[in-house]
C-alpha cells in the first residue's frame, strides 16, 4: 500500500504524461521511417563504379539494405557474413573488382555469431545461400575485449529473431521463448529509443534511386550558399529542401560487391576516424568490461556447429575467419583464451585464424579494421587450403 | 545491469517499482532481495554465486563473536569476503607484481576467466563493516537474513556504493517490514533519478568523448594547452560520473522509502585536500577513518597512518600501481596541508578552492594513464608548445559551461532544496520529464560508470 500527498500526484500525473507524450512521439518518429528491405535493392543492377551512399540512415536501414538483397536475390559464388569489422572485404581482394555476382559481403551493423546463426537460417529458407563458400566472420576477441562474439548486438528485426523458433533451430522450452522474447523487447527499445532514428525521421530523404550515384560523373546540386555550412546541417537543410547531397557523402557507402571503399578519406568513416593514427591495442582489455568468461566457449564452439551445419545440410563449404587487430602481443589476453578453448572443442570446422598477424601497419585500416591488402592474404589463404580455385 | 542502460531504466526499474509496492507487506524484501538478485545475476551466475556466499559468511559469522575469541572470529569473519576481493580483484596485479609466469597463471585460470564480480569492493566493505560493527559491539547479529540480504543486496547501493553500514539500514528495513501503507518520496526520487541520469549522460560521457579526443593522438602532437584541457575533462568525467552514480542511486533508494547517504558533497569546492577528502566518496573516507585509520593509531603517527590509509585507498579504486601512485599523491597533499594548514586556512577562499581543485586534477590521469605514460605526460606538458591546439574553441566553451554549473550553484538550491522552496526548472515535472526522455534517447552514447570496476 501506498499514500501519496496530493502534490505528488499531481507532480506524478504531469511527470507520467509528459514521459508517456514524449514516448509516443518517438514511437511515431520510428514508425515514418522507411525500412529499405522491402522493397529490396538489387545491388547487381549497380553499374561497376557507382556505390549507394547510407548517408542519413539509421544503422537499421543500413543493414536492411543489405538484409533485403539477401533474402531476395540469389547469393554468388562466395558470401561473406560478419559485422563492421570486415567492412573493407571486397571482391578485389580475389582479383574481381566490384564482382558482386562472385563475392558478396553481406556485413550488417554488430552481429554476433548466435545472431549471425539466425540470420543464415533465414537466408537458408528463402533459398539464396551461396553457391560455393559461406565466410563467416568472427568478432576477433581482442578488437571489443570478447564483445560481439556470442553476446548480441541487439540490432537484428524482430521476424528473423522469430523465424528460428518457428523453424525449430531453437529450441522452444520456456527459458528460450523467454530469451527470445526479451532479444525482441530490447532490440525494439533500442531502435525506437534512440535519438538517431528520432533526428533521421525527420530529416531522411532519398530513396534508392537518388542514392545510387557514380562519384566520377556526378555533381553536388546543393546551391553554393548551402555548401558553405557545417555538414550537418547541409544534411538537415538540404533534406528539407529536397537538394540529395549524396555525391559528396561518399563515406560508408557500399560497393556494388556490398564492401565498403577504404580509399575514402574525405572528412570522416563513422568506422574509421580520418586524420587520425593509427592506434594500437585500441582497445584496452579491461577486465571490468570483458565480455567472455569461463564456460563461454562451449557456447562459441555450439554456435560454430550450428553454423557450420546449415553448410552441411547444403553442400555448401563454411569457412569462419577471425581478422586480427592491430596490437601488441596480447595473445595471451583472457579473451583470446577462452575463445581458444572454444576452438580446441570443433577441430574439424574450418577456420582462418589470423588473430597473430597483428603487427603489420598496411593491414589495417583502424585499430581493428583491417584493410583490403590484408584481405588479400585471405584470399590466398582460401586458395591455398582448397576452398575455393 | 547499468543504471545507464534502457533494459535498467524501461523494463528493469518499472517492473520492481510495481512489484514491490503491489506486494503485502511481508513480501516486500522478498522482491527487493529477488530484484537485486537478478540485477546482479545477469553478470553472470559464479559472481552471483561468490556473492551469496560472501553474504552467507558475513551473517553466520557474526554469531561467533558471543562464543569464540574476539581476534579468531574477526579473522574468520573477514577472511571469506576479504579472499574473494583478493583472488577476484587483485590476483591479476599481484601476478603482474612477482612477475608470475604463465605456468603459475594456468594454476588460478578458473579465477582470471571468471569476469569481475561488478561492486566487489563495494560489498565486501559493508560485509566487513558489519562484522567489525558486531565485533566491536556497536550492534547485535541480526537473526533476520532476510533483512540482513536486503541490506547488502539493495540494487541502488549494490555496485558502485555508496558503503552503507548496517546501521544505516537496519531501521529503515525494519520499517518496509511492519510499516502497512508507504510514503515514498517518489517525486524527488524521479528527479535525482531523470538529472542523475543526464549529467552522466551530458557531462561525464560527452567530457569523455573529448577525452578520447586527445588521447588517440601520440603525445608530440599535443600541445600544453591540449593537456591542460584533458586534464580539465578528465576532472569533469570522473567527478560527475561518480556524482551522477551517487544522485540516481539516492534516487532509487527513495522510489523503495530508503534513504541513502548523500556521498559527494561538492567536493570541488573545497578549500584544502583534507577538505576534500571530507566532501569526496563521503561513504568510503569514513570507512576508511572507522575501520583502517583510527585502528592503526590515527593521529599518534600521523604521517605513517595517513599514508598507508591513502595507499588502502588507491589500491581500493584499482589494481595496479597507477592508483597506488594516485593514493600516495593524496596522501602527500593531505600531510602538505597538515603542516601549513595555518598559512593555507589565511588564503582567500577563491585561492584555496582553485589550488585544492587544481592539485586534486592534476591527479586524476593516473586514473587512465600508467605511472610511465603519467611521467611522460608531465614530462611533455612542461616542454610542450602552446600554440596550434589540437582541442578547438567549442571544447572549451563546454568546459567553461560546466565549470560554471560546478562552481556556480549550490547543490541545496537546486538538487536537495527542501520541498518548501521548489525550484522552476529542477522541480517541474515537465523539464524532468523531458530530461529522462532526452537521457533514454541518447542513453546508446552512455558508457559504464567507471565505479563499476571497482
Amino acid at each position: 500500500m501506498v499514500a501519496l500527498e496530493p502534490y505528488q500526484r499531481r507532480w506524478l500525473a504531469v511527470f507520467g504524461a509528459t514521459l508517456a507524450l514524449l514516448v509516443s512521439l518517438a514511437v511515431w518518429l520510428s514508425l515514418r521511417l522507411p525500412s529499405f528491405r522491402e522493397p529490396a535493392f538489387d545491388f547487381y543492377t549497380m553499374q561497376p563504379g557507382e556505390i549507394f551512399s547510407v548517408y542519413g540512415l539509421t544503422r537499421r536501414q543500413e543493414g536492411s539494405v543489405k538484409l533485403g538483397f539477401a533474402e531476395t536475390y540469389p547469393a554468388p559464388e562466395i558470401g561473406l557474413y560478419g559485422n563492421h569489422i570486415v567492412a573493407y572485404f571486397g571482391a578485389d581482394a580475389f582479383g574481381r573488382p566490384e564482382d558482386a555476382e562472385y563475392f558478396f559481403n553481406y556485413f550488417y551493423a554488430n552481429l554476433s555469431l548466435p545472431e549471425l546463426h539466425r540470420y543464415l537460417l533465414h537466408v537458408e529458407k528463402k533459398g539464396h545461400l551461396p553457391k560455393r563458400l559461406i565466410l563467416v566472420q568472427i568478432t576477433p576477441p581482442n578488437a571489443d575485449n570478447g564483445h560481439f562474439i556470442i553476446n548480441l548486438g541487439n540490432e537484428l528485426p524482430p521476424d528473423i529473431l522469430l523465424s528460428g523458433l518457428a523453424s525449430g533451430a531453437v529450441s522452444r522450452n520456456p527459458l528460450s521463448i523467454g530469451a527470445v522474447a526479451w532479444e525482441l523487447i530490447t532490440n525494439w527499445l533500442h531502435e525506437v529509443l534512440n535519438y538517431n532514428t528520432a533526428i533521421l525521421s525527420l530529416f531522411q530523404s532519398g530513396g534508392y534511386k537518388e542514392r545510387t550515384v557514380n562519384p566520377a560523373n556526378c555533381r553536388d546540386e546543393s546551391p553554393a550558399w548551402l555548401r558553405r555550412l557545417s555538414f550537418g546541417l547541409q544534411g538537415v537543410i538540404g533534406a528539407l529542401g529536397g537538394f540529395h547531397v549524396f555525391c559528396t557523402r561518399r563515406w560508408d557507402a557500399f560497393r556494388r560487391d556490398g564492401s565498403q571503399d577504404a580509399s575514402i578519406e574525405e572528412l570522416q568513416t563513422t568506422i574509421v576516424p580520418s586524420g587520425s593514427s593509427l592506434v594500437q591495442n585500441e582497445n584496452e582489455l579491461r577486465e571490468s568490461d570483458r565480455a567472455l568468461r569461463s564456460g563461454d566457449e562451449r557456447e562459441i564452439a555450439r554456435q560454430m556447429r550450428a553454423i557450420d551445419a546449415i553448410g552441411v545440410r547444403h553442400g555448401v563449404k563454411v569457412v569462419f575467419m577471425v581478422p586480427p587487430v592491430y596490437e601488441t602481443d596480447r595473445h595471451d589476453s583472457v579473451v583470446n583464451q577462452i575463445f581458444d578453448r572454444g576452438r580446441a572443442l570443433v577441430p574439424d570446422i574450418a577456420v582462418i585464424d589470423h588473430r597473430d598477424m597483428r603487427s603489420n601497419p598496411l593491414h589495417f585500416k583502424g585499430g581493428i579494421h583491417p584493410s583490403p591488402q590484408y584481405y588479400r592474404v585471405v584470399a590466398d589463404e582460401l586458395r591455398r587450403r582448397g576452398f575455393i580455385e | 545491469m547499468n543504471f545507464n542502460s534502457l533494459e535498467f531504466l524501461v523494463l528493469f526499474l518499472p517492473i520492481t517499482v510495481v512489484a514491490f509496492y503491489a506486494a503485502p507487506m511481508r513480501l516486500r524484501l522478498w522482491v527487493l532481495v529477488g530484484a537485486s538478485f537478478i540485477f546482479y545475476g545477469v553478470s553472470g551466475l559464479e559472481v552471483l554465486l561468490a556473492f551469496v556466499i560472501a553474504i552467507l559468511w558475513g551473517y553466520s559469522t557474526a554469531f561467533l563473536f558471543a562464543r569464540w575469541p574476539r581476534a579468531l572470529a574477526i579473522i574468520v569473519a573477514v577472511s571469506v569476503p576479504a579472499l574473494f576481493l583478493v583472488m577476484f580483484k587483485y590476483l591479476n596485479f599481484i601476478m603482474d607484481s612477482v612477475q608470475a609466469g604463465p605456468q603459475m597463471r594456468d594454476h588460478f585460470w578458473f579465477f582470471f576467466s571468471i569476469l569481475l564480480p561488478a561492486g566487489i569492493s563495494f560489498y565486501t566493505f559493508e560485509i566487513v563493516s558489519y562484522s567489525l560493527d558486531v565485533a566491536d559491539g556497536k550492534i547485535e547479529p541480526d537473526r533476520d537474513l532476510l533483512r540482513f540480504t536486503s541490506f547488502a543486496t539493495f540494487f541502488p547501493h549494490l555496485i558502485a556504493g555508496p558503503i552503507m553500514r548496517y546501521t544505516d539500514l537496519r531501521e529503515q528495513l525494519q520499517a518496509l517490514q511492519s510499516t502497512q501503507i508507504l510514503k515514498p518520496q517518489i517525486v524527488s526520487g524521479l528527479k535525482l533519478l531523470s538529472i542523475g541520469l543526464i549529467f552522466k549522460i551530458l557531462i561525464a560521457d560527452v567530457s569523455g568523448m573529448r577525452v578520447s579526443k586527445a588521447i588517440d593522438l601520440p603525445l608530440e602532437q599535443l600541445t600544453a594547452i591540449d593537456q591542460l584541457t584533458q586534464i580539465g575533462f578528465w576532472s569533469a568525467q570522473i567527478y560527475y560520473d561518480f556524482w551522477a552514480y551517487s544522485v540516481m542511486a539516492i534516487g532509487l533508494g527513495r522510489l523503495f522509502c530508503i534513504e541513502l547517504p548523500v556521498n559527494f558533497r561538492e567536493p570541488y569546492l573545497s578549500r584544502n585536500p583534507r577538505e576534500f577528502w571530507q566532501r569526496w566518496h563521503v561513504t568510503l573516507s569514513y570507512w576508511l577513518r572507522d575501520y583502517a585509520y583510527i585502528r592503526i593509531g590515527g593521529r599518534e603517527a600521523y604521517v605513517r597512518n595517513i599514508l598507508i590509509v591513502f595507499a588502502l585507498v588507491g589500491l581500493w579504486h584499482g589494481a595496479g600501481w597507477n592508483f597506488v601512485a594516485w593514493g600516495i599523491y593524496h596522501a602527500v597533499l593531505v600531510i602538505l596541508y597538515h603542516f601549513t594548514a595555518p598559512a593555507w586556512d589565511r588564503l582567500p577562499q577563491s585561492i584555496a578552492t582553485a589550488m585544492t581543485f587544481i592539485l586534486v586534477s592534476f591527479g586524476w590521469p593516473l586514473f587512465f594513464l600508467s605511472l610511465e605514460k603519467y611521467a611522460a605526460f608531465l614530462e611533455h606538458l612542461v616542454t610542450a608548445p602552446w600554440h596550434a591546439p589540437v582541442y578547438r574553441p567549442h571544447d572549451w566553451l563546454y568546459l567553461a559551461a560546466i565549470g560554471v554549473v560546478t562552481f556556480g550553484f549550490r547543490e541545496r538550491n537546486w538538487l536537495y532544496n527542501e520541498s518548501a522552496r521548489r525550484n522552476i526548472i529542477t522541480d517541474s515535472p515537465v523539464v524532468l520529464a523531458s530530461l529522462m526522455f532526452t537521457g533514454l534517447l541518447l542513453v546508446s552514447l552512455s558508457r559504464t560508470f567507471i565505479y563499476f570496476r571497482f
